[in-house]
Protein backbone atom coordinates (compact mmCIF):
# COMPACT_ATOMS: atom_id res chain seq x y z
CA UNK A 1 0.00 0.00 0.00
CA UNK A 2 1.23 3.47 -0.84
CA UNK A 3 2.20 5.79 1.97
CA UNK A 4 0.97 9.10 0.71
CA UNK A 5 0.43 12.07 3.01
CA UNK A 6 -2.93 13.71 3.31
CA UNK A 7 -3.62 15.80 0.20
CA UNK A 8 -2.96 19.45 0.63
CA UNK A 9 -6.47 20.82 0.67
CA UNK A 10 -5.44 24.34 -0.28
CA UNK A 11 -3.35 23.26 -3.24
CA UNK A 12 -5.94 20.93 -4.64
CA UNK A 13 -9.03 22.96 -3.68
CA UNK A 14 -10.27 19.99 -1.72
CA UNK A 15 -12.54 21.95 0.57
CA UNK A 16 -14.67 18.91 1.19
CA UNK A 17 -15.73 20.13 4.62
CA UNK A 18 -18.11 22.59 3.03
CA UNK A 19 -19.45 20.85 -0.04
CA UNK A 20 -20.34 17.39 -1.33
CA UNK A 21 -17.85 15.44 -3.41
CA UNK A 22 -18.01 16.50 -7.07
CA UNK A 23 -16.57 15.23 -10.32
CA UNK A 24 -13.57 17.54 -10.10
CA UNK A 25 -12.47 15.84 -6.90
CA UNK A 26 -11.90 12.61 -8.81
CA UNK A 27 -9.40 14.44 -10.99
CA UNK A 28 -7.73 15.98 -7.97
CA UNK A 29 -7.49 12.58 -6.33
CA UNK A 30 -5.99 11.17 -9.50
CA UNK A 31 -3.46 13.97 -9.59
CA UNK A 32 -2.57 13.55 -5.95
CA UNK A 33 -1.94 9.83 -6.10
CA UNK A 34 -0.41 10.08 -9.61
CA UNK A 35 -2.70 7.39 -10.96
CA UNK A 36 -3.75 6.51 -14.47
CA UNK A 37 -7.40 6.36 -15.50
CA UNK A 38 -7.23 2.57 -15.36
CA UNK A 39 -6.03 2.81 -11.77
CA UNK A 40 -8.68 5.34 -10.82
CA UNK A 41 -11.50 3.29 -12.28
CA UNK A 42 -10.31 0.27 -10.32
CA UNK A 43 -9.81 2.30 -7.15
CA UNK A 44 -13.37 3.60 -7.23
CA UNK A 45 -15.02 0.62 -8.90
CA UNK A 46 -16.16 2.71 -11.84
CA UNK A 47 -16.60 1.82 -15.44
CA UNK A 48 -14.77 3.93 -18.00
CA UNK A 49 -18.10 5.36 -19.11
CA UNK A 50 -19.00 6.43 -15.58
CA UNK A 51 -15.58 8.00 -15.13
CA UNK A 52 -16.08 10.02 -18.29
CA UNK A 53 -19.50 11.11 -17.09
CA UNK A 54 -18.28 12.29 -13.70
CA UNK A 55 -15.23 14.09 -15.07
CA UNK A 56 -16.97 15.65 -18.05
CA UNK A 57 -16.70 19.44 -17.91
CA UNK A 58 -20.49 19.63 -17.89
CA UNK A 59 -20.82 17.56 -14.70
CA UNK A 60 -17.58 18.40 -12.98
CA UNK A 61 -19.16 20.71 -10.45
CA UNK A 62 -22.11 18.46 -9.69
CA UNK A 63 -22.31 16.11 -6.71
CA UNK A 64 -21.57 12.54 -7.73
CA UNK A 65 -24.61 10.48 -8.59
CA UNK A 66 -23.45 7.48 -6.58
CA UNK A 67 -23.10 8.30 -2.86
CA UNK A 68 -20.88 5.24 -2.40
CA UNK A 69 -18.29 6.78 -4.73
CA UNK A 70 -18.61 10.12 -2.94
CA UNK A 71 -17.99 8.49 0.46
CA UNK A 72 -15.12 6.48 -0.98
CA UNK A 73 -13.43 9.60 -2.34
CA UNK A 74 -13.93 11.41 0.94
CA UNK A 75 -12.44 8.51 2.93
CA UNK A 76 -9.42 8.25 0.62
CA UNK A 77 -8.78 11.98 0.96
CA UNK A 78 -9.36 12.17 4.69
CA UNK A 79 -7.70 8.88 5.64
CA UNK A 80 -4.89 8.09 3.17
CA UNK A 81 -4.09 4.90 5.09
CA UNK A 82 -7.27 3.42 3.64
CA UNK A 83 -5.73 3.56 0.15
CA UNK A 84 -5.75 -0.04 -0.98
CA UNK A 85 -4.11 -0.20 -4.40
CA UNK A 86 -0.95 -2.32 -4.51
CA UNK A 87 2.37 -0.51 -4.73
CA UNK A 88 4.26 -1.95 -7.68
CA UNK A 89 8.05 -2.00 -7.50
CA UNK A 90 10.28 -0.09 -9.89
CA UNK A 91 12.90 -1.77 -12.12
CA UNK A 92 15.56 -0.25 -9.86
CA UNK A 93 14.14 -2.22 -6.95
CA UNK A 94 13.95 -5.55 -8.75
CA UNK A 95 17.04 -5.52 -10.94
CA UNK A 96 19.66 -5.95 -8.16
CA UNK A 97 17.80 -9.01 -6.87
CA UNK A 98 17.59 -10.43 -10.38
CA UNK A 99 21.28 -9.72 -10.98
CA UNK A 100 22.31 -11.44 -7.75
CA UNK A 101 20.27 -14.55 -8.50
CA UNK A 102 21.42 -14.60 -12.11
CA UNK A 103 25.00 -15.00 -10.90
CA UNK A 104 23.97 -18.04 -8.87
CA UNK A 105 22.13 -19.82 -11.61
CA UNK A 106 22.62 -20.73 -15.21
CA UNK A 107 19.12 -21.45 -16.40
CA UNK A 108 18.86 -23.87 -19.27
CA UNK A 109 16.31 -22.80 -21.78
CA UNK A 110 14.82 -26.20 -22.40
CA UNK A 111 17.63 -28.54 -23.37
CA UNK A 112 19.67 -25.91 -25.19
CA UNK A 113 22.51 -23.62 -24.27
CA UNK A 114 22.19 -21.51 -21.14
CA UNK A 115 20.60 -18.10 -21.37
CA UNK A 116 22.88 -15.22 -20.55
CA UNK A 117 21.07 -13.34 -17.81
CA UNK A 118 22.05 -9.75 -18.25
CA UNK A 119 20.28 -6.46 -18.65
CA UNK A 120 19.00 -7.28 -22.11
CA UNK A 121 17.47 -10.56 -20.98
CA UNK A 122 15.88 -8.72 -18.05
CA UNK A 123 13.94 -6.65 -20.61
CA UNK A 124 12.94 -9.73 -22.58
CA UNK A 125 11.81 -11.53 -19.43
CA UNK A 126 9.43 -8.63 -18.84
CA UNK A 127 8.00 -8.88 -22.34
CA UNK A 128 9.85 -5.90 -23.79
CA UNK A 129 12.72 -5.37 -26.22
CA UNK A 130 16.36 -5.58 -25.21
CA UNK A 131 17.02 -1.86 -24.86
CA UNK A 132 14.18 -1.24 -22.40
CA UNK A 133 16.05 -2.10 -19.19
CA UNK A 134 18.82 0.38 -19.99
CA UNK A 135 16.23 3.10 -20.31
CA UNK A 136 14.36 2.07 -17.16
CA UNK A 137 17.55 1.87 -15.13
CA UNK A 138 19.08 5.06 -16.45
CA UNK A 139 20.24 7.04 -13.41
CA UNK A 140 19.67 10.39 -15.08
CA UNK A 141 16.61 9.97 -17.26
CA UNK A 142 14.71 6.84 -16.28
CA UNK A 143 11.84 6.15 -18.64
CA UNK A 144 8.40 5.23 -17.29
CA UNK A 145 7.20 1.66 -17.53
CA UNK A 146 3.90 0.34 -18.83
CA UNK A 147 1.25 -0.95 -16.37
CA UNK A 148 1.82 -4.54 -17.50
CA UNK A 149 5.55 -4.29 -16.83
CA UNK A 150 4.95 -2.83 -13.37
CA UNK A 151 2.74 -5.82 -12.55
CA UNK A 152 5.28 -8.23 -13.98
CA UNK A 153 7.92 -6.66 -11.78
CA UNK A 154 5.70 -7.27 -8.75
CA UNK A 155 5.21 -10.93 -9.60
CA UNK A 156 8.86 -11.47 -10.56
CA UNK A 157 10.04 -9.88 -7.33
CA UNK A 158 7.67 -12.05 -5.26
CA UNK A 159 8.81 -15.13 -7.11
CA UNK A 160 12.50 -14.36 -6.71
CA UNK A 161 12.08 -13.57 -3.04
CA UNK A 162 10.07 -16.73 -2.39
CA UNK A 163 11.90 -19.23 -4.59
CA UNK A 164 15.32 -17.74 -5.32
CA UNK A 165 17.36 -19.04 -8.26
CA UNK A 166 14.93 -21.90 -9.10
CA UNK A 167 12.19 -19.28 -9.38
CA UNK A 168 14.27 -17.36 -11.90
CA UNK A 169 14.99 -20.52 -13.88
CA UNK A 170 11.29 -21.30 -14.02
CA UNK A 171 10.56 -17.79 -15.26
CA UNK A 172 13.17 -18.13 -18.01
CA UNK A 173 11.70 -21.46 -19.08
CA UNK A 174 8.23 -19.96 -19.32
CA UNK A 175 9.58 -17.08 -21.39
CA UNK A 176 11.32 -19.56 -23.66
CA UNK A 177 8.04 -21.43 -24.27
CA UNK A 178 6.36 -18.17 -25.22
CA UNK A 179 9.29 -17.21 -27.45
CA UNK A 180 9.46 -20.51 -29.32
CA UNK A 181 5.83 -20.41 -30.38
CA UNK A 182 6.55 -16.98 -31.82
CA UNK A 183 9.44 -18.38 -33.81
CA UNK A 184 11.98 -16.76 -31.51
CA UNK A 185 14.74 -18.10 -29.33
CA UNK A 186 15.71 -16.60 -26.01
CA UNK A 187 19.18 -18.10 -26.23
CA UNK A 188 19.81 -16.59 -29.64
CA UNK A 189 19.97 -13.03 -30.74
CA UNK A 190 16.47 -12.09 -29.84
CA UNK A 191 16.11 -8.31 -29.87
CA UNK A 192 12.41 -8.05 -29.18
CA UNK A 193 9.32 -10.23 -29.00
CA UNK A 194 8.73 -9.65 -32.70
CA UNK A 195 12.05 -10.33 -34.33
CA UNK A 196 15.42 -11.95 -34.08
CA UNK A 197 18.63 -10.17 -34.95
CA UNK A 198 19.26 -11.31 -38.51
CA UNK A 199 22.78 -9.91 -38.79
CA UNK A 200 25.67 -12.24 -39.47
CA UNK A 201 27.76 -13.06 -36.43
CA UNK A 202 30.45 -10.54 -35.53
CA UNK A 203 28.54 -7.49 -36.72
CA UNK A 204 26.19 -7.11 -33.81
CA UNK A 205 27.93 -4.03 -32.45
CA UNK A 206 27.90 -2.00 -35.66
CA UNK A 207 25.30 0.48 -36.61
CA UNK A 208 24.04 0.88 -40.10
CA UNK A 209 24.64 4.43 -41.19
CA UNK A 210 22.26 4.17 -44.09
CA UNK A 211 19.31 3.85 -41.73
CA UNK A 212 20.18 7.00 -39.84
CA UNK A 213 19.23 10.47 -40.80
CA UNK A 214 21.64 13.35 -40.10
CA UNK A 215 19.35 14.54 -37.32
CA UNK A 216 19.43 11.24 -35.47
CA UNK A 217 23.09 10.54 -36.02
CA UNK A 218 24.11 12.97 -33.35
CA UNK A 219 21.50 11.76 -30.88
CA UNK A 220 22.57 8.99 -28.52
CA UNK A 221 20.85 5.70 -29.16
CA UNK A 222 20.40 2.79 -26.81
CA UNK A 223 18.96 0.48 -29.40
CA UNK A 224 21.37 -1.64 -31.33
CA UNK A 225 20.88 -1.53 -35.03
CA UNK A 226 19.02 -4.35 -36.57
CA UNK A 227 18.43 -5.52 -40.07
CA UNK A 228 14.83 -6.06 -39.26
CA UNK A 229 12.63 -3.82 -41.29
CA UNK A 230 10.09 -3.10 -38.60
CA UNK A 231 10.19 0.40 -37.25
CA UNK A 232 8.70 -0.31 -33.86
CA UNK A 233 9.80 2.37 -31.41
CA UNK A 234 11.84 1.16 -28.47
CA UNK A 235 9.96 -0.18 -25.49
CA UNK A 236 6.75 -0.27 -27.39
CA UNK A 237 4.06 -2.90 -27.02
CA UNK A 238 2.64 -4.61 -30.11
CA UNK A 239 1.91 -2.27 -32.99
CA UNK A 240 -1.81 -2.34 -32.43
CA UNK A 241 -1.52 -2.30 -28.69
CA UNK A 242 -3.27 0.67 -27.16
CA UNK A 243 -1.50 -0.20 -23.94
CA UNK A 244 1.24 2.26 -24.68
CA UNK A 245 0.54 5.00 -22.26
CA UNK A 246 3.16 5.50 -19.59
CA UNK B 1 -6.00 -12.50 -2.68
CA UNK B 2 -5.92 -15.95 -1.17
CA UNK B 3 -6.35 -18.28 -4.10
CA UNK B 4 -5.63 -21.93 -4.58
CA UNK B 5 -4.16 -23.26 -7.78
CA UNK B 6 -6.60 -23.74 -10.63
CA UNK B 7 -7.61 -27.19 -11.78
CA UNK B 8 -4.49 -29.32 -12.23
CA UNK B 9 -5.55 -30.69 -15.62
CA UNK B 10 -6.10 -27.23 -17.04
CA UNK B 11 -2.83 -26.06 -15.60
CA UNK B 12 -0.96 -29.00 -17.14
CA UNK B 13 -2.32 -28.05 -20.52
CA UNK B 14 -0.76 -24.61 -20.18
CA UNK B 15 2.70 -25.75 -19.17
CA UNK B 16 3.97 -26.82 -22.55
CA UNK B 17 2.49 -24.14 -24.79
CA UNK B 18 2.25 -20.38 -25.18
CA UNK B 19 -0.82 -18.66 -23.77
CA UNK B 20 -3.71 -17.71 -26.01
CA UNK B 21 -6.68 -15.41 -25.80
CA UNK B 22 -8.91 -18.05 -24.24
CA UNK B 23 -6.45 -18.51 -21.37
CA UNK B 24 -7.12 -14.96 -20.23
CA UNK B 25 -10.77 -15.92 -19.90
CA UNK B 26 -9.69 -18.93 -17.86
CA UNK B 27 -7.70 -16.63 -15.58
CA UNK B 28 -10.69 -14.36 -15.16
CA UNK B 29 -13.05 -17.22 -14.35
CA UNK B 30 -10.64 -18.75 -11.89
CA UNK B 31 -10.05 -15.47 -10.03
CA UNK B 32 -13.75 -14.57 -10.21
CA UNK B 33 -12.97 -11.05 -11.38
CA UNK B 34 -15.06 -8.78 -13.54
CA UNK B 35 -13.64 -7.82 -16.93
CA UNK B 36 -12.70 -4.37 -15.63
CA UNK B 37 -10.92 -5.84 -12.62
CA UNK B 38 -9.16 -8.42 -14.76
CA UNK B 39 -7.93 -5.64 -17.02
CA UNK B 40 -6.51 -3.88 -14.01
CA UNK B 41 -4.90 -7.14 -12.94
CA UNK B 42 -3.14 -7.42 -16.28
CA UNK B 43 -2.57 -3.70 -16.74
CA UNK B 44 -4.35 -3.40 -20.05
CA UNK B 45 -7.36 -1.45 -21.30
CA UNK B 46 -10.76 -3.11 -21.68
CA UNK B 47 -10.58 -2.65 -25.44
CA UNK B 48 -7.51 -4.87 -25.47
CA UNK B 49 -9.35 -7.50 -23.46
CA UNK B 50 -12.08 -7.72 -26.07
CA UNK B 51 -9.44 -7.83 -28.80
CA UNK B 52 -7.97 -10.97 -27.24
CA UNK B 53 -11.39 -12.50 -26.61
CA UNK B 54 -12.27 -12.16 -30.27
CA UNK B 55 -9.16 -14.22 -31.05
CA UNK B 56 -9.35 -17.03 -28.47
CA UNK B 57 -6.98 -19.38 -30.30
CA UNK B 58 -4.36 -16.86 -31.30
CA UNK B 59 -1.21 -16.16 -29.33
CA UNK B 60 -1.40 -13.18 -27.03
CA UNK B 61 0.46 -10.50 -28.94
CA UNK B 62 1.85 -8.73 -25.94
CA UNK B 63 4.36 -11.17 -24.49
CA UNK B 64 4.28 -9.23 -21.22
CA UNK B 65 0.57 -10.01 -20.77
CA UNK B 66 1.19 -13.67 -21.62
CA UNK B 67 4.05 -13.94 -19.11
CA UNK B 68 2.01 -12.18 -16.46
CA UNK B 69 -1.07 -14.35 -16.94
CA UNK B 70 1.05 -17.48 -16.83
CA UNK B 71 2.82 -16.37 -13.65
CA UNK B 72 -0.49 -15.51 -11.97
CA UNK B 73 -1.97 -18.87 -12.90
CA UNK B 74 0.97 -20.88 -11.63
CA UNK B 75 1.79 -18.75 -8.59
CA UNK B 76 -1.40 -17.72 -6.80
CA UNK B 77 0.66 -16.40 -3.89
CA UNK B 78 1.97 -13.63 -6.15
CA UNK B 79 -1.44 -12.06 -6.69
CA UNK B 80 -1.55 -8.42 -5.76
CA UNK B 81 -5.18 -7.34 -5.89
CA UNK B 82 -6.83 -6.51 -2.58
CA UNK B 83 -9.44 -8.90 -1.25
CA UNK B 84 -12.66 -7.00 -0.75
CA UNK B 85 -14.53 -8.14 2.37
CA UNK B 86 -18.12 -9.32 2.37
CA UNK B 87 -20.83 -7.57 4.37
CA UNK B 88 -20.83 -10.48 6.81
CA UNK B 89 -17.13 -9.89 7.47
CA UNK B 90 -17.54 -6.18 8.15
CA UNK B 91 -20.81 -6.38 10.07
CA UNK B 92 -19.46 -7.43 13.51
CA UNK B 93 -16.96 -4.54 13.58
CA UNK B 94 -19.71 -2.18 12.43
CA UNK B 95 -21.99 -3.34 15.25
CA UNK B 96 -19.27 -2.87 17.85
CA UNK B 97 -18.53 0.64 16.60
CA UNK B 98 -22.23 1.43 16.62
CA UNK B 99 -22.61 0.32 20.24
CA UNK B 100 -19.70 2.48 21.37
CA UNK B 101 -20.55 5.47 19.22
CA UNK B 102 -22.15 8.57 20.61
CA UNK B 103 -23.88 9.19 17.28
CA UNK B 104 -27.07 7.16 17.26
CA UNK B 105 -28.46 5.92 13.98
CA UNK B 106 -32.12 5.05 13.51
CA UNK B 107 -32.73 1.40 12.69
CA UNK B 108 -29.06 0.54 13.18
CA UNK B 109 -29.39 -2.96 11.75
CA UNK B 110 -30.07 -1.65 8.30
CA UNK B 111 -28.26 1.70 8.52
CA UNK B 112 -25.10 0.09 7.16
CA UNK B 113 -26.80 0.02 3.77
CA UNK B 114 -27.11 3.80 3.84
CA UNK B 115 -23.55 4.22 5.11
CA UNK B 116 -22.23 2.42 2.04
CA UNK B 117 -24.39 4.46 -0.30
CA UNK B 118 -27.20 1.99 -0.90
CA UNK B 119 -30.67 1.34 0.52
CA UNK B 120 -31.53 -0.22 3.86
CA UNK B 121 -32.96 -3.38 2.37
CA UNK B 122 -29.73 -4.25 0.63
CA UNK B 123 -27.97 -5.17 3.90
CA UNK B 124 -30.19 -8.16 4.58
CA UNK B 125 -29.90 -9.23 0.97
CA UNK B 126 -26.11 -9.06 1.05
CA UNK B 127 -25.82 -10.74 4.45
CA UNK B 128 -27.98 -13.65 3.51
CA UNK B 129 -26.54 -13.88 0.03
CA UNK B 130 -29.98 -13.82 -1.55
CA UNK B 131 -30.81 -11.94 -4.69
CA UNK B 132 -29.34 -12.08 -8.12
CA UNK B 133 -27.36 -8.91 -8.06
CA UNK B 134 -23.80 -8.85 -6.80
CA UNK B 135 -22.49 -6.13 -4.54
CA UNK B 136 -21.61 -3.16 -6.77
CA UNK B 137 -17.94 -2.30 -7.28
CA UNK B 138 -17.90 0.99 -5.37
CA UNK B 139 -19.70 -0.63 -2.41
CA UNK B 140 -17.18 -3.48 -2.25
CA UNK B 141 -14.39 -0.94 -2.11
CA UNK B 142 -16.20 1.15 0.47
CA UNK B 143 -16.62 -1.95 2.64
CA UNK B 144 -12.86 -2.47 2.50
CA UNK B 145 -12.25 1.17 3.36
CA UNK B 146 -14.75 0.92 6.23
CA UNK B 147 -12.96 -2.18 7.50
CA UNK B 148 -9.59 -0.41 7.45
CA UNK B 149 -11.14 2.71 8.97
CA UNK B 150 -12.61 0.77 11.88
CA UNK B 151 -9.37 -1.13 12.41
CA UNK B 152 -7.08 1.90 12.29
CA UNK B 153 -9.23 4.70 13.63
CA UNK B 154 -11.90 2.97 15.70
CA UNK B 155 -15.02 4.78 16.82
CA UNK B 156 -13.83 8.32 15.94
CA UNK B 157 -13.21 7.17 12.38
CA UNK B 158 -16.64 5.57 12.26
CA UNK B 159 -18.32 8.71 13.59
CA UNK B 160 -16.52 10.79 11.00
CA UNK B 161 -17.92 8.53 8.29
CA UNK B 162 -21.45 8.81 9.72
CA UNK B 163 -21.10 12.56 9.85
CA UNK B 164 -19.91 12.67 6.26
CA UNK B 165 -22.71 10.41 5.08
CA UNK B 166 -25.19 12.73 6.80
CA UNK B 167 -23.57 15.69 5.03
CA UNK B 168 -23.74 14.04 1.63
CA UNK B 169 -27.35 13.08 2.31
CA UNK B 170 -28.24 16.64 3.29
CA UNK B 171 -26.66 17.90 0.06
CA UNK B 172 -29.10 15.62 -1.76
CA UNK B 173 -32.07 16.81 0.27
CA UNK B 174 -32.13 13.75 2.55
CA UNK B 175 -31.83 13.21 6.29
CA UNK B 176 -29.65 10.30 7.35
CA UNK B 177 -30.84 10.56 10.93
CA UNK B 178 -34.45 10.10 9.95
CA UNK B 179 -35.91 6.59 9.95
CA UNK B 180 -37.85 7.66 6.87
CA UNK B 181 -34.69 7.63 4.79
CA UNK B 182 -34.68 4.20 3.24
CA UNK B 183 -32.61 4.91 0.18
CA UNK B 184 -30.39 7.56 -1.39
CA UNK B 185 -32.84 8.09 -4.22
CA UNK B 186 -34.93 11.13 -3.64
CA UNK B 187 -38.50 10.80 -4.78
CA UNK B 188 -40.28 13.68 -6.39
CA UNK B 189 -42.87 15.32 -4.15
CA UNK B 190 -46.43 14.18 -4.74
CA UNK B 191 -48.35 16.46 -7.05
CA UNK B 192 -52.03 15.77 -7.62
CA UNK B 193 -53.15 15.59 -11.24
CA UNK B 194 -54.91 18.61 -12.66
CA UNK B 195 -58.57 17.93 -13.48
CA UNK B 196 -58.17 18.13 -17.26
CA UNK B 197 -54.65 16.80 -17.50
CA UNK B 198 -54.19 13.62 -19.52
CA UNK B 199 -53.84 10.41 -17.60
CA UNK B 200 -50.34 9.23 -17.06
CA UNK B 201 -49.44 5.73 -17.94
CA UNK B 202 -47.34 3.59 -20.16
CA UNK B 203 -47.23 4.60 -23.78
CA UNK B 204 -48.84 2.15 -26.15
CA UNK B 205 -46.61 -0.69 -27.31
CA UNK B 206 -47.76 -0.48 -30.90
CA UNK B 207 -49.34 2.20 -33.00
CA UNK B 208 -53.08 2.49 -33.59
CA UNK B 209 -54.61 -0.19 -35.79
CA UNK B 210 -54.24 0.49 -39.47
CA UNK B 211 -57.41 1.04 -41.36
CA UNK B 212 -57.39 -1.64 -44.04
CA UNK B 213 -59.77 0.29 -46.21
CA UNK B 214 -57.25 3.11 -46.68
CA UNK B 215 -54.43 0.81 -47.80
CA UNK B 216 -52.78 1.89 -50.99
CA UNK B 217 -54.01 5.43 -50.54
CA UNK B 218 -51.81 8.27 -49.59
CA UNK B 219 -51.68 8.79 -45.87
CA UNK B 220 -52.87 11.95 -44.30
CA UNK B 221 -50.13 14.29 -43.34
CA UNK B 222 -49.91 14.43 -39.57
CA UNK B 223 -51.74 17.25 -37.98
CA UNK B 224 -50.05 19.17 -35.16
CA UNK B 225 -52.15 17.25 -32.70
CA UNK B 226 -51.18 13.85 -34.01
CA UNK B 227 -47.56 14.89 -34.48
CA UNK B 228 -47.09 15.36 -30.81
CA UNK B 229 -49.16 12.34 -29.90
CA UNK B 230 -46.30 9.81 -29.61
CA UNK B 231 -44.46 11.92 -27.08
CA UNK B 232 -47.53 12.19 -24.87
CA UNK B 233 -48.23 9.75 -22.15
CA UNK B 234 -51.46 7.95 -21.46
CA UNK B 235 -54.00 6.15 -23.52
CA UNK B 236 -53.71 6.81 -27.25
CA UNK B 237 -56.28 9.01 -28.72
CA UNK B 238 -58.70 7.75 -31.26
CA UNK B 239 -57.67 8.62 -34.75
CA UNK B 240 -59.60 11.57 -36.10
CA UNK B 241 -61.85 10.86 -39.05
CA UNK B 242 -60.16 10.96 -42.43
CA UNK B 243 -59.96 14.42 -43.86
CA UNK B 244 -59.40 15.50 -47.41
CA UNK B 245 -55.74 16.06 -48.23
CA UNK B 246 -54.56 19.61 -47.62
CA UNK B 247 -53.88 21.84 -50.57
CA UNK B 248 -50.44 21.47 -52.03
CA UNK B 249 -48.23 24.08 -50.49
CA UNK B 250 -46.25 24.47 -53.69
CA UNK B 251 -49.23 25.92 -55.46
Amino acid sequence: MATTPIPDADTLHLDLENRPVCGQDLLFLQQWYKLSRLDMCYLLGLSDLKWCHYTHPKHIKEPLGDPAVALLVWALVRYPDTFFLPAFPTPQEVYPLYERLAEQSAPQAGDDAPVHLGKTTFSLLLGREIGSASRWLSPTNAKPITPTVSRLLFVLKSLLQAHGAPGLEEWVNCAQIEARERGLDLTGKMTSWFRMDARPPGKSGRRRKAMKSPATQSAPSHTPASKATTTTPPDSPPPSDPDSFP
Amino acid sequence: MALTLPDEHQLDALRGRALRGKDLLFLRQWTGLSIADCCYLLGMPVMRWHYYQRRPDQLIEDAGVALLARALLTHPEAHYLPAFPTVAEVYPAYQRALQQSATPLPEPDTALGLLVGRDRASVRRWRTGTGQRQIPGPVRRLLLVLQILLRHHGVPGFEALVERAAFEAAARGLDLHSPAMKTWTRRKPYRPRAPNAPRRGRPPKSGPPVDTTSQGQERDPPSPATETAPSRRGRPRKRPPARPPPPDSSL
